[in-house]
Parts: C-alpha cells; structure tokens; sequence
C-alpha cells in the first residue's frame, strides 16, 4: 500500500523539482564517428563514400531517493545543427523508475521498446561489436527496400513494469511495456491517435552460466492516415550461447501485419558468432536474412556481415567489416544485374 | 650476467606467488549495515545489477556496488574469484545494461583504500578488495565475506 501511494504520487506530481546532490548523479555517454563506402557502382549502400558523424551521446541517471532514479539519453546525431534542419537531436529515453522490489520495478516517461536483442542499445555503439545493429530484426528496409515493416516501434511514451530475480538458482528478467504506440499524424510521446494501446514485452533466462534464452512479444494496432484498420503483431525468440572466449547471438522474429483484412507474414532472422582474443581483438561475423512476405516469391533478401573489433582500452574500440547484401527478385535490388553488392564500414568509438 | 638476472626475475616471480597466495579477497559493507554475510549467488546478482536493494533492512537502502578499476590483474581475480566474469567481459556486460537504461554500473575506484573510505561513508556500499587494504578496521566497514584468492 506504501508503494501503490508512492507510485501515485511520482505520477501527481511528476512536474515537482529536486535538488540533487551531486554524488548522487552519475553522467555517462558515448561517441562514434563512422565511415561508409560501396565497393560496386550499383546498390542501396553508400556509392560515394561517407565520413559520417555519427553519434554524441549523453547518458544522465540521478538517483533521486533510494527506490527512485531518474535516467536520460540524449542523442546528437550526424552533427545535429538545428538551424539548418541537419541531423538528429533526441531524447532516446527519459523515464522515472520506482523500485518497489528488485522483481517488481516501475517506470514511466518514454522508454525503448522491451524487444529482441539490440533495440535498446540500437545506438549505443560501444555496447555490441559491429558497426551496426542488426538489421533484418531492426530496420529490414536496409536489406530489401521500403516493402518490409518494422517489427515493433523504436520506443514508446507510457509505463513500463520490469524487474530481475531468480528460479531454482536461475536469473531471469522480464519488461512489460504499455505505450500509446504508432502514430501517423501525432506525435507518439504525447497524443494517441486511438484508444487503443500498444504492449510489448520480454522474458529472459539464463538457463546456465553459458545458455541464456528469451522471447519478446509487442502488439499493437496502430492508427493509419488512411483510416485502415491496421494490426501489428510480433514474437521474437532469442538466444545466446557462452563457452570460453567462443560466443553466439542468434534471434528470430516473426511479424504479422494486418491492413484491411490483408494480413503479411514477415520473418527476419540473424545468427552471429564471435570469437574474443586476449589482445582485444575480436573476429565477428553475422548473418542475416529477412523474408518481407511470405506470400510473394523471391522477396527475401540476406546479408552477410564479417568484421573486426580492435577495444584497445576500456570502451575505446575500431570496427571495421564488409557488409554482403544480396537481394532477390523481388527485392528493392531487382534492377541490379547480379542483386547484390559490398558495402565497407568502419567506425571510432568511444564508451564513458 | 644474463643468467643472473633471469634468476633474479625467476625469484621475484616465485617471491611473488607466494606474497599472492596468502592474499585474501575480502567484502566490505557499511558499519551500519545489519548484513553480516552474503552469499556468492547474491554478491554475483549485485555486481551484475540484478540485486540493487537491501531487502533485510529496516529503512530503504540501495546497494552502491564498488570496484577496482580495470588497471592490474589483481583486478580481474578479484571479479572472476567473486562473480565468475572476467573484467573486460564484466565492462562489455555493463556497457550494454547503462546505455539500455537498465542500470547504472559499480563504481570504480584507483585502490582497495578508496574503495574502504566509499564504503565506509556511504550506508548502502558494498566493495571487494584485498586484505592488504590498510585501517579499514578503523574505519566504518565490516567483513561479511572471506575469499582465499585463487592460484
């Protein structure tokens, strides 16, 4: 009853300031300056070659009282200069967590999506070895044009449940996400367009110190300008796989997008195995593949990611790989003779 | 004389094994902590953030997770004697939790002195070091685990 009347009054009177001491907040960000080129004339990749600013990060946590902290992300993406109307300024997360239990956490404000493997550290270059997330369970167009449909929303303003504990020695954790979901016309972190509201949701658990497994889910109906009546639903399974310095990252999802009665069936898959070297240096390689319809022939598309992550002190690391997309006919790489092509990628980056 | 001083090397290397094994890894929390002992499974949850309150408590207490920076082998013993990681995989594991959003990581500190001093100011700290860590018995902390440090 104490909590429930604490969580009541977070939401009140959520406009009302603190004074903060300031061992108690903590600042941490991070930085990437990234590099891109295609290597043939024909592709969806970068043919003139980029240097690209990628990303200045900050990332605030305040620790409020001893159950409440208040977290941040702000992100300044591809040199944000606001009066030109360049790049990218946002807040990638800015949320209240009451902490109730360990097992029984609660937050509101906009918050990531609780899905898959990489979302909510899409940004965060520092956090996974390649240059980018992956995309057939992240952004699926990269490999077969604008056909394919996000699995689930970036983020979501609305309130969120989370909490880590254990069953017969086993840690697990689990994220419930009710959001207002996607919108066409309103800005999704501040007005729905219908009544109706977005879940999403995870459980992971490591069934051994090695063996770690997962499934997501995220559900919505999201409001169209055309007035369709649109669903969304996606299921993810995800796993990974320890032994030594030998590690595996495998996900699959399914999506069913349903428009006026017309319901697409999306499956988009990736396995990635990695090797750590003592010396900081990590071998990658990833592969994808995305099937944007599974009632069109020859709309699937795969990608093949090899690369090399150099960490030459703590957080500061060189990536360099070279991306294989190689689409089908009836991908956005119809019009290439031999549909596919190579892509190099490099980035700098540094985690504080 | 190079035979000299690769038997000088070859003693100080022994000299130092030895200093070595009769180290101890201690954990440290607050004087006025009522835990007086923990076990390996929930000191594991604590530093991967999975266990961030002091439930057995009678007020509301976070726990202040703190560490050695990663700067010697010392450092990765310690951290794979008490939570079975190693330290840079412990980095690339917290790397991913902070930027999620999923928590804030363990504060690091240059010596096992000024992981006893943070300990010994904040109610809530908990901090791993050696028993070499001197005074701390002076100060306001208290052992609730002894680890006989691994060869």
């Amino acid at each position: 009853m104490k909590h429930l009347f604490t969580i009541s009054t977070i939401l009140l009177l959520s406009s009302f300031s603190f004074a903060i001491d300031k061992d108690k907040i903590q600042i941490n960000g991070y930085v990437s300056f990234e590099f891109e080129k295609q290597i043939e004339d024909e592709g969806n990749g970068d043919k003139k070659g980029s240097f690209d600013a990628d990303l200045f990060d900050i990332v605030m946590n305040f620790r409020v009282s001893e159950r409440l902290r208040a977290s941040a992300d702000f992100t300044w993406e591809h040199g944000s200069a606001s009066e030109d109307e360049r790049g990218n300024l946002a807040l990638e997360y800015g949320f209240l967590e009451y902490s109730v239990r360990d097992f029984f956490k609660v937050r509101f404000g906009k918050l990531f999506t609780p899905f898959g493997t990489y979302n909510e550290i899409h940004t965060a270059k520092p956090a996974f070895l390649s240059v980018k997330e992956a995309a057939s369970t992240n952004k699926p167009e990269r490999i077969v044009g604008e056909k394919a449909f996000r699995f689930f929303p970036r983020w979501g303003a609305g309130i969120g449940i989370r909490g880590d504990s254990y069953i017969a020695r086993k840690n697990f954790d689990y994220d419930l996400m009710i959001a207002n979901g996607e919108q066409q016309t309103e800005n999704p972190f501040e007005q729905d367009e219908n009544s109706f509201k977005s879940i999403s949701g995870r459980f992971r658990i490591d069934l051994s110190d090695y063996f770690q497994i997962g499934t997501s889910f995220h559900f919505d109906k999201p409001a169209d300008s055309l007035n369709q009546k649109i669903t969304l639903q996606s299921h993810g399974l995800e796993m990974r796989i320890q032994s030594g310095n030998f590690e595996v990252t495998s996900e699959v999802l399914i999506g069913f997008r349903k428009a006026n009665g017309v319901k697409v069936r999306q499956t988009g898959f990736f396995i990635e195995p990695v090797y750590y070297l003592e010396n900081g240096l990590t071998p990658y390689f990833r592969f994808e593949f995305i099937d944007a319809n599974s009632k069109i022939a020859k709309d699937y598309g795969t990608a093949y990611i090899l690369g090399l992550n150099y960490e030459f002190s703590q957080g500061f690391m060189f990536k360099f790989e070279n991306n294989y997309i190689k689409g089908s006919e009836n991908t956005s790489l119809k019009d290439i003779p031999n549909k596919s092509y190579n892509e190099i990628k490099a980035a700098i980056v540094l985690g504080f | 004389m190079k035979s000299y001083k690769i038997k000088a090397l070859l003693l100080l290397l022994i000299f130092s094994i030895s200093i070595s094994q009769a180290q101890t890894i201690e954990i440290i929390v607050n004087g006025q902590n009522p835990v007086n002992e923990i076990s390996f499974d929930d000191l594991e949850r604590i530093y991967l953030g999975k266990m961030t309150l002091w439930e057995n408590t009678d007020e509301d207490l976070t726990i202040l997770p703190s560490i050695l920076r990663e700067n010697s082998i010392l450092t990765g013993q310690l951290m794979f004697a008490t939570i079975k990681k190693s330290r840079s995989k412990l980095n690339a594991y917290w790397r991913k939790k902070l930027f999620s959003g999923a928590g804030i990581p363990p504060k690091e500190f240059r010596t096992s002195e000024s992981v006893v001093n943070y300990v010994a100011s904040n109610p809530g700290a908990i901090g791993i070091i050696t028993s070499e860590a001197k005074n701390k018995m002076e100060l306001n902390v208290k052992v609730i685990k002894r680890i006989r440090r691994r060869k």
